[in-house]
């Protein structure tokens, strides 16, 4: 009995181990038309429907249009990051989309209630100061499948910094989602 | 009643684990729960097991020495745990990590009651229980059930190592002073220390508290001979393993057996091996000639022993902090001057103006560390009895024994602030609480203060509505939701292996990257975290991939100023994480223009 109280644990603590090293995973390189078929994948993850709201929200279709320079999403939305951010998405054959309706909050102190965020087309520029809560920024596109819009901060500063909350990370402004307007043809 | 000999003596009889469940209700209650709790809370999403450790642990589980720049000087402590870590977790089973820390941290409550009745006596069964049940259900040690933080597997070895003491105590034929007078107990004391080097094998940075352990040391043993024999166990265990695992990382790595160093060991080298090759032979040398040892306890006086020793523990521990303090590790949570150490000593969580944390990344509410405080300054007012009076002399376990527990936390609060550090001690709170309850005093009155502590101590529990009830776990990346799955499924593995050619070079940018690596299990790929320098980047054969965090894309330009040409970037949108993978060109006219 006295050899079976450390014989149990042993048996368990080696067959676990056992079991962890068989299910390592070890995989092998990708044939080229794997690599390809994945390049296919990712971009038709960023294909949006037009003239909806789309949010980007965690576990939303949309997010995979989310580009650089954003967090990982969040239950209600994506914050950005750093200084510049972009999202990049696609739309169907044969839809013009001519504008895009972003809806963000910046991060702002309670006392200087101020951000300057810059939307970015190749067409269009818009600049607004925001000055908290949600608002809506109407930015024209070119009418291309694919588009890209960069964000541009004036700073990023974290909660703690602007003695909000203990959240140590960086933020500019969180985006909620967008609407993609579009001239079907 | 159970003691520590009832499995010893009745043996481990599913009838017999079955009786004592039932019996013992509220400990194997706590237990449950405490398995429970780590199921239920899903995956761990630790922020440091994610960001360094998961990989470095995969690595090295792999045989392989070189952390390509990722936490390099980690490999040379000791890292057992990290290994253990991320071998569960790449099993791609979300459960049987889960499960494993479960099954481990719920073997507290249990560790802790067996404890708390050997070295308390005349008081209810269901005290006991309480005070055990307890020390796994506040807040501090709660959120890290079911965790990769390893400070509740570094709590096992420190309840052991004080049952071990205790039973030492039991062979102690004539405990008003003789003590450490057989090799019998001068052997178990060795071995009591020799268990308490585990916590730190298994945690490192649990070494910083283990001074303040030591000023208790005295008084527990109550001999030259037996904290000698106590301190030597730690030592000679400690380093043997910490000097052997060296040893292997310098001939895997490094090449020259004389390049060894571990971390929190002043001297590396030639002088490491001579310090522990020392040590070990002073533990065997003490244990082989203890009864002539003995002899030099005997012809001195034990209070002025124990006196001494502590005096010297203590001052150990303040230079340990003075070291600790000057080195600054992390000097997010120092207190800055000696009068705001008093108010931290009682902080119990909350954020400060409503907006900063004190000592501790997520604000909390837990009497804990105030308690311990509290303890510790009761312990110290019983040292001094102890010294002064010689009726006090059989008070010193219950001296000991609160200063071995809540030492650590005075101590921690001094020389790093960060309250985490010394999480690993609290399940021993209750059992100082207890062993003060139990000096002679009038009973009612005993149990009442009994009574009083516990309520004191499991005021989180109960008054809801505080900053604890918001979250599960401790620096999880994901709070809002528990994952019942693999933080990057076989889906997602998948789609990522595929955009990396065969035989890669891969540089990983930023933080919470490397984690998705051991998942992978690609070893064809070289993966490195350093930023390359141009050099570098033109003798390789083809072009590298980036895989980086999205959020600090603005690294990627450091990159192309060393000759390389983002071609294409694509960020992955995964279901709990967020990866971005840039194909490049190398610029070879830039780096000769360099």
């Amino acid at each position: 009995m006295r050899a079976l109280r450390f014989a149990v644990p042993m048996v368990v603590f080696v067959a676990l181990l056992g079991f962890a090293a068989a299910a390592q995973p070890v995989r092998e390189p990708p044939r080229r038309s794997e690599t390809a078929n994945a390049r296919i994948r990712v971009d038709e993850s960023k294909s949006v429907p037009v003239d909806r709201y789309l949010s980007v929200a965690a576990g939303a279709d949309a997010r995979s249009t989310l580009g650089l320079g954003f967090l990982h999403p969040e239950a209600d939305g994506a914050w950005m990051g750093q200084l510049s951010a972009v999202i990049s998405f696609g739309v169907e054959t044969g839809v013009t989309p001519t504008a895009v309706e972003l809806e963000l909050r910046p991060l702002v102190a309670a006392e200087s209630r101020r951000r300057l965020v810059t939307l970015v087309s190749s067409i269009d520029e818009v600049s607004i100061e925001m000055t908290g809560g949600r608002e809506r920024i109407l930015l024209a596109l070119d009418g291309e499948e694919s588009q890209r819009v960069s964000i541009l901060c004036n700073a990023v500063e974290s909660p703690i910094s602007l003695e909000l909350n203990p959240d140590r990370r960086a933020f500019c402004a969180k985006i909620y989602g967008y609407k993609v307007i579009a001239d079907v043809g | 009643m159970i003691t520590l000999k009832t499995f010893q003596s009745t043996g481990y009889g599913w009838r017999n684990i079955a009786s004592c469940a039932a019996k013992y209700w509220i400990v194997a209650s706590a237990s449950a729960v405490t398995l429970w709790r780590s199921l239920v809370a899903g995956t761990d999403a630790y922020y440091d097991f994610l960001n360094v450790k998961w990989f470095m642990g995969w690595r090295l589980w792999n045989g392989n020495f070189e952390l390509a720049g990722i936490a390099s000087s980690r490999k040379w402590g000791p890292p057992f745990l990290d290994i253990w870590h991320a071998a569960l977790a790449n099993t791609g089973v979300w459960w049987v990590p889960a499960l494993a820390h479960g099954a481990v941290h719920a073997l507290i409550a249990p560790s802790v009651f067996l404890l708390s009745r050997a070295v308390v006596r005349g008081l209810p069964n269901i005290l006991h229980q309480a005070f055990a049940a307890v020390s796994v259900l506040v807040p501090l040690v709660a959120m890290q059930i079911g965790t990769t933080s390893g400070h509740l597997y570094a709590a096992l070895p420190i309840v052991w190592s004080l049952t071990l003491l205790a039973r030492s105590r039991e062979t102690d034929n004539s405990y008003s002073g003789q003590s450490c007078s057989n090799p019998q107990q001068t052997r178990g004391l060795a071995w009591a220390g020799a268990v308490l080097a585990v916590s730190p094998l298994l945690k490192p940075s649990a070494l910083a508290s283990m001074p303040a352990h030591f000023i208790g040391v005295p008084f527990l043993t109550g001999s030259l001979v037996g904290s000698i024999a106590f301190l030597l166990g730690f030592l000679a265990v400690y380093l043997a393993v910490a000097v052997t695992w060296a040893a292997v990382v310098a001939l895997a790595a490094d090449g020259g057996l004389l390049e060894i160093r571990t971390p929190g060991v002043p001297v590396d080298g030639f002088g490491l091996w001579f310090l522990a090759g020392t040590l070990v032979a002073a533990l065997f040398g003490l244990l082989k000639y203890s009864e002539w040892v003995s002899f030099l306890h005997r012809s001195l006086r034990p209070r002025l022993v124990v006196a001494l020793l502590t005096l010297v523990a203590a001052l150990g521990a303040l230079v340990a902090a003075t070291h600790l303090r000057s080195a600054a590790y992390d000097g997010r949570w120092f207190v800055d001057d000696p009068a705001s150490f008093v108010p931290r000593l009682a902080h119990t969580g909350d954020l400060q103006y409503g907006f900063n944390t004190l000592d501790l990344e997520v604000p909390y509410f837990d009497t804990s560390v105030p308690l311990a405080a509290l303890l510790a300054v009761a312990g110290i007012v019983v040292a001094v009895g102890v010294m002064l009076r010689d009726s006090w002399w059989q008070d010193r376990w219950t001296a000991g024994l609160v200063l071995f527990s809540c030492a650590p936390f005075v101590f921690n609060v001094w020389a790093t602030g960060y309250t985490r550090y010394a999480t690993q001690s609290i399940p021993l709170i209750g059992v100082a609480a207890l062993s003060m309850c139990s000096l002679r005093g009038w009973r009612p009155l005993k149990l009442f203060v009994a009574a009083l502590f516990l309520i004191a101590w499991t005021l989180p529990l109960w008054w809801a509505g505080r900053t604890s009830t918001s979250f599960e776990r401790f620096a999880q990346i994901t709070y809002e939701q528990n994952i019942y799955e693999d933080i990057v499924n076989d889906e997602e593995v998948e789609l990522l292996s595929d955009l990396i050619p065969d035989g890669s070079t891969v540089f990983v940018v930023g933080d919470l990257t490397s984690h998705v690596i051991p998942r992978l299990g690609r070893f064809d790929v070289t993966w490195d975290f350093l930023l390359p320098k141009g050099d570098a980047v033109a003798e390789l054969q083809t072009p590298p991939v980036l895989l980086f965090n999205p959020a600090e894309s603005d690294r990627l330009s450091k990159y192309e100023d060393q000759g390389l040409i983002l071609e294409s970037c694509d960020v992955l949108r995964f279901r709990h994480v967020s990866l971005g993978l840039c194909a490049t060109q190398i610029d070879r006219s830039q780096i000769d223009r360099a």
